[in-house]
């Protein structure tokens, strides 16, 4: 599985699609953003679901860990991640673009 | 051992309750200060356990313990400086991997460290099991599980904090581990630090862990030392070491993925979550509230609710209180016989009192609506929901309430930008909360525009005049941000807290304490300048004009009313407010304004009620309000003013300060002089370039 990630080209965390599942891959913002993201457990390695944007279009809700936080795109634009697809096991979540499309269930502490 | 205090400080994430567990553990003993030198919150409560006084610092709310930002800065600098017998780790229990990213941190400071798992009864309510046995073994900390909530625990951390400082309860200290190379890394600088006497008073281990993460303030700290090559040269060679072996990543990020594998390691070992985790009501809400097309209406209806219940159900109690004291104002016009003193009691000090509680209303509803928001966990949706606009103009969504509310009144509105935590986002936004215009200022809009602008046009000139206040506010908050706090702005990477019942004590309690600072703090400064503009209005006076009206009054049929609103007319001038007036008229001249509206303008400093009123007094026009028409006539008649006049005069009273009361409230909440002098300064400076620009550009249009 980590290698089929590493052929997969990642994207900033600030294109990610809605309801999809991503997999940090480096952060690279500075100073009191990479202070708070790290604080905040957003390292490499960790997976997060984008549950929406702002209505506005900014900023981005995200599930990561156990729970929900948010962020300006031009701070996730320094976030690059790769994308690890729905939920396994759960299928797709439905009409992930309308903003009611959300993941049923979720197993946070997988393997 | 009897009388002994015990000094503990309070550290958690925002949201974590400990705010909740500092009031279950002082109950009302607070005392609100600042931390030294910088303008973040300092809360503070003593209280007795057991024959022991215990003095409970509330420190701010932090992820963590880096100099990034002045909240987590006043944070470590406290527990570093002023040694702490004891820290209070909060925690929530709900949430432990971000959590506990602080503990590992406060593990490092190697301080008397207590851990409180908050929000137990929402653990036991998911179902989550935690192993607090377990968690104590691996954290090196008694670990209390309780609830602010329930006040499960409350006394059991509160005995716990005593039989730590009086030694019958031995906690393992346990250093936080981190991974063999680097434990060498750091036995080796420590190593240096001891022999060269590097720490002094500072942790041994901590500072050699920050030399790794070269932590800007060590870095600081040290660079100018003489043995800073030695240290350098030894942290180039472990940031190349890690450097390589971890695919080029710095070493600070190294530790911090380092304390989040032992987080998860640990939680793993000692938290069972529920096998089927159920939805959360959280997401479920969240996909209402934030909805793409419906978050933003479900906003504006929130925001517009606030807006009425505060400002206008306010009206109501507003209305009983200034009832109250005009009938209190009556009633010792009957009783007291006419003297200087009575005239000092009733218009300056009675009317001083009534105008600093008359806000009072606004301020308890506004304050509740915001503490329901805030416990909720919808403000940080408002954030969410509004960024994209406010950080346009440099600044963070949740200035949005404050700025809002300036529209009602300047005073709460100050009041609710505590909700910002930076301090360059919250100076900012009070600084521009004057130029929304506040809804005192309306009769002076209405009185000047029907006096000087056809019945057709007078709502496109109001609307004029508040889409200018907007643009001007705008245009500041983006000019401050630029200029002065540039660098000083918080990211937006923030939790969107779970949603929560508030709880109805905490949040009246909050409610009523920042009333009651509000009545304490900018009551005497309110008190105090409306006795004096009082005086500055009354005194001194003119014999000579005072004996004509005495004999005026004398002939048989004569008008006493008219002759007393003509006297008060003609004294006025020679009162020290109208010699300030005459006096100011140099530089008001510019805008088109005379001694006579630079009375009116000088008295508005009370408050924005009184520009009216004065006004009608130097007209000699009887009491304002219905009659506030014939005070437009005798504007339009005075060949002196104009339409520019008129527009220029507008634009002043929407920029300039908007009242004592406003001021009083901003050098509270900013605590800072400084800040306080430029908020004046810079209103008075705008408002005159403002009503200069506006007055020569409308004669130039021949209006």
């Amino acid at each position: 599985m980590e290698n089929e990630h590493k052929q997969q080209a990642s994207i900033p965390l600030s294109q990610a699609e809605v309801g999809k599942r991503y997999q940090v891959v480096s952060v690279k913002a500075k100073g009191a953003v990479n202070q708070r993201m790290l604080d905040m457990g957003l390292v490499p390695g960790t997976r997060l679901w984008v549950l929406r944007y702002a209505p506005l279009g900014d900023p981005i809700e995200i599930r990561i860990r156990h729970f929900l936080m948010s962020l300006r795109k031009d701070e996730a634009k320094d976030v690059e991640v790769i994308d690890i697809g729905f939920n396994k096991g759960q299928g797709q979540c439905k009409g992930h673009r309308g903003g009611w499309g959300r993941l049923k269930k979720r197993k946070i502490n997988e393997k | 051992m009897k009388n002994k205090t015990i000094h503990v400080a309070l550290a958690g994430n925002p949201n974590s309750g400990k705010t909740s567990i500092f009031n279950a553990l002082a109950g009302a003993n607070q005392k609100v200060g600042n931390f030294s030198g910088v303008t973040v919150e300092k809360v503070e409560g003593t209280f007795k356990h057991k024959g022991f006084n215990i003095r409970l610092i509330d420190l701010p709310g932090t992820y963590s313990l880096s100099p990034y930002s002045p909240e987590e800065k006043v944070a470590r600098d406290y527990i570093l400086n002023e040694k702490p017998d004891m820290v209070v780790n909060i925690v929530d229990a709900t949430n432990l991997e971000r959590n506990l990213v602080l503990t590992t941190q406060l593990m490092d400071l190697e301080v008397e460290l207590l851990v409180v798992m908050n929000m137990i009864d929402e653990v036991q309510k998911q179902n989550i099991q935690i192993d607090f046995n377990q968690v104590e073994q691996l954290f090196g900390a008694h670990v209390i599980p309780a609830s602010a909530v329930t006040k499960e625990g409350i006394e059991n951390l509160l005995d716990h904090i005593i039989q730590t400082k009086s030694g019958d309860i031995e906690t393992i200290k346990h250093k936080h581990t981190y991974t063999e190379n680097i434990e060498n890394d750091i036995l080796e600088l420590s190593e240096l630090i001891e022999n060269r006497k590097i720490a002094q008073d500072l942790p041994t281990r901590w500072m050699a862990i920050k030399i790794i993460e070269k932590d800007p303030d060590i870095v600081k700290l040290l660079s100018s030392r003489p043995y800073w090559d030695e240290i350098e040269s030894k942290y180039n060679k472990i940031k190349d070491r890690i450097f390589k072996a971890h695919q080029g990543k710095e070493p600070k990020v190294h530790l911090s993925e380092e304390r989040l594998a032992f987080i998860n390691g640990a939680i793993r070992e000692t938290v069972v979550f529920p096998e089927d985790e159920p939805e959360s009501l959280t997401e479920k809400i969240d996909n209402v509230l934030l909805h793409k097309f419906f978050g933003l209406p479900i906003f504006l209806l929130i925001m517009y609710l606030i807006f009425q219940l505060t400002f206008r159900l306010g009206e109501y109690p507003m209305q009983w209180i200034d009832g109250l004291f005009q009938s209190l104002t009556h009633w010792l016009d009957a009783i007291i016989p006419a003297s200087m003193i009575k005239s000092i009691l009733l218009d300056g000090v009675i009317a001083g009192v009534g105008g600093v509680l008359v806000f009072l209303p606004n301020i308890i509803i506004l304050f509740l609506c915001i503490s329901t928001l805030e416990a909720t966990g919808y403000m940080a949706r408002v954030a969410f929901v509004v960024d994209k606009l406010m950080h346009r103009i440099g600044l963070h969504g949740k200035s949005f309430i404050p700025m809002i509310s300036g529209f009602g009144c300047s005073v709460p509105a100050i009041m609710a930008a505590r909700t910002l935590r930076n301090r360059g986002d919250r100076l900012t936004t009070m600084m521009v909360i004057p130029f929304f215009s506040c809804g005192a200022k309306l009769p002076v809009y209405t009185v000047i525009i029907s006096a000087f602008f056809a019945p057709s046009a007078a709502g496109n000139v109001l609307f004029a005049v508040y889409l200018f206040g907007i643009f001007i506010a705008l245009i500041s908050a983006k000019l401050l941000r630029k200029a002065v706090f540039h660098d000083e702005s918080e990211p937006f990477v923030m939790e969107l807290p779970p949603y929560r019942r508030p709880s109805a004590y905490s949040m009246a309690k909050q409610t009523w304490f920042r009333a009651w600072m509000y009545i304490k703090k900018a009551g005497t400064v309110i008190l105090l300048a409306s006795v004096i503009i009082w005086f500055a209005g009354s005194y001194p006076k003119n014999a000579e004009v005072a004996q004509k009206y005495e004999q005026l009054r004398q002939v048989e049929n004569a008008n006493i009313e008219s002759l007393n609103r003509l006297e008060r007319s003609e004294q006025l001038s020679y009162s020290a407010i109208g010699r300030i007036g005459k006096f100011l008229e140099p530089i008001s001249k510019p805008l088109g304004f005379d001694w006579r509206l630079n009375i009116a303008l000088v008295n508005g400093l009370a408050a924005k009620e009184i520009v009216v009123s004065t006004m009608g007094t130097i007209y000699a026009i009887g009491e304002t309000g219905e009659e506030s028409k014939t005070l437009a006539e005798s504007l339009r008649s005075d060949p002196d003013y104009s339409q520019a006049v008129g527009l220029s005069f507008m634009i002043f009273v929407l920029l300039y300060i908007p009242c004592i009361a406003t001021v009083a409230v901003f050098l509270q909440e900013s605590r800072s002089k400084l800040w306080t002098i430029v908020f004046v300064a810079y209103t008075l400076i705008v408002a005159w370039i403002a009503s200069f620009g506006v007055y020569n550009i409308s004669r130039l249009f021949g209006l």
